[in-house]
C-alpha cells in the first residue's frame, strides 16, 4: 500500500458510515477511482462493518452531524453562479460580438472623443464625462 | 458462520439517513426539560419513560445484574439533580448518557480499590447473530474477537452500534476528542477485520 494511501484508510470507513464530510468525501471518491488497493481495503472494512451490525447492533440510523451544513450550501451556490457567469461570458464572446469602435469629434465642440461602438444589435455611444 | 453474518439488505455504504422526527423529538425533550426545571414532576417521569428502555439497555453490558437498578436510579437522580445545568448543546438524550457513563466508571474506579475488579463491558448478540451461528464455538469465536480490542475501543463500538449514537456524540459521551474516537473506531474495525480474515483462511 503506497504511503499517500494509509493516510486515508481511516477515511474509507468514516465514508462507509456517512461521518465524512463533503470536500474529503468527494476527494476520496476520486481516490478510490484510480486505486484499486483501497478499493479492496474499503470492501473489507465494509464487511467487517456488516458483520459488526449482525452481532452487536444496527448502529445510529438518525445523524444530525452529516447534514449539508449552510455554508457548504452557500460556497456551492457561489462556485456554481461563478461557473455560470464565466460561461455565459464566453459564450458572448465567441458568438461574433465585435465591436468597431471609432473615434469622433463631437459636434459640441468638445476636445475629447466620443468613442462610437457598432454592434451587432445597433450602435452604441460612450461619451466621456466632461471634465 | 462469518458470511452469513455479512448478508445485511437494509445497509447500504455511505448512506446518510436522515429523519424529519429528529428536531421534533429534540424539541419534544427540551419541553419537557423546560417543564420540569420549573418543579413540574410529571414532565421529568415522561422524560424517564421515554429514555428508561435505552438506558437500562446501555447499562445492562455494564453492571452487574444485581447492580442494574440501582445505578438505573443513581443516574436518573443526577439527572434530576443536575437539570438545571443542562446547556442544551447537546441533545437530552447525549447528555443523560454521559451521565451514565461517567456513573458507570465512578462505579468501577471504586470497586477496584475495593475489590480490584475490572470494567465489564460484555456483547449481547443480537437475535440476528444468535441466529447465524450453528454451534456455541463459533459465538465463542466472534465473543473472543472482540475480547482481543481495547476496552476504549469496545466502549467506542457498543456506544455507536447498539445505543445508536453517531461519532460526534460518542465522542461528547465518553469525554474524549472527536479525532480519537474516530481512530479509535478505525482501529477496533482493522482489528476485527484481521481477525475475520484470519478466521476465513482457518
Amino acid at each position: 500500500m503506497k504511503s499517500s494511501c494509509q493516510n486515508i484508510n481511516q477515511d474509507l470507513l468514516l465514508e462507509l458510515h456517512g461521518e465524512l464530510g463533503c470536500w474529503k468525501r468527494v476527494a476520496l471518491l476520486w481516490h478510490l477511482q484510480r486505486c484499486p488497493e483501497c478499493r479492496q481495503h474499503k470492501a473489507r472494512l465494509e464487511k467487517t462493518t456488516l458483520v459488526l451490525r449482525n452481532v452487536i447492533g444496527k448502529g445510529p440510523t438518525l445523524r444530525p452531524a452529516t447534514v449539508l451544513r449552510l455554508p457548504v450550501v452557500l460556497v456551492a451556490v457561489f462556485a456554481a453562479v461563478l461557473i455560470a457567469g464565466l460561461l455565459a461570458n464566453r459564450s458572448v464572446a465567441s458568438s461574433g460580438f465585435k465591436t468597431n469602435a471609432t473615434a469622433t469629434h463631437s459636434a459640441d465642440g468638445c476636445d475629447a472623443p466620443k468613442i462610437i461602438a457598432k454592434t451587432p444589435c445597433g450602435t452604441a455611444a460612450m461619451v466621456p464625462k466632461p471634465k | 458462520m462469518i458470511t452469513r453474518l455479512e448478508n445485511d439488505t437494509t445497509w447500504k455504504p455511505g448512506a446518510v439517513r436522515r429523519s424529519l422526527l429528529l428536531p421534533w423529538r429534540a424539541a419534544e425533550d427540551r419541553a419537557e426539560l423546560r417543564a420540569a426545571l420549573s418543579g413540574d414532576r410529571s414532565a421529568f417521569e415522561t422524560l424517564m419513560e421515554r429514555h428508561a428502555d435505552a438506558l437500562r439497555s446501555f447499562l445492562s453490558n455494564k453492571v452487574h445484574a444485581e447492580q442494574l437498578d440501582d445505578m438505573q436510579q443513581d443516574v436518573w437522580l443526577a439527572c434530576w439533580q443536575g437539570v438545571a445545568t443542562f446547556d442544551g448543546r447537546c441533545t437530552f438524550r447525549t447528555w443523560l448518557f454521559s451521565i451514565a457513563m461517567n456513573k458507570v466508571r465512578n462505579h468501577w474506579k471504586s470497586r477496584a480499590r475495593t475489590q480490584h475488579e475490572q470494567p465489564l463491558l460484555e456483547f449481547h448478540l443480537s437475535e440476528a447473530a444468535q441466529q447465524a451461528f450453528d454451534r456455541t464455538e463459533s459465538e465463542e469465536t466472534i465473543r473472543a474477537m472482540l475480547n482481543t480490542l481495547s476496552h476504549e475501543q469496545r466502549e467506542v463500538l457498543d456506544l455507536y452500534y447498539r445505543s445508536e449514537f453517531n461519532l460526534p456524540e460518542v465522542a461528547k459521551i465518553l469525554n474524549r476528542n472527536l479525532n480519537t474516537v474516530k481512530y479509535q473506531f478505525y482501529r477496533a474495525h482493522e482489528c476485527l477485520a484481521e481477525n475475520l480474515d484470519r478466521e476465513v483462511r482457518a
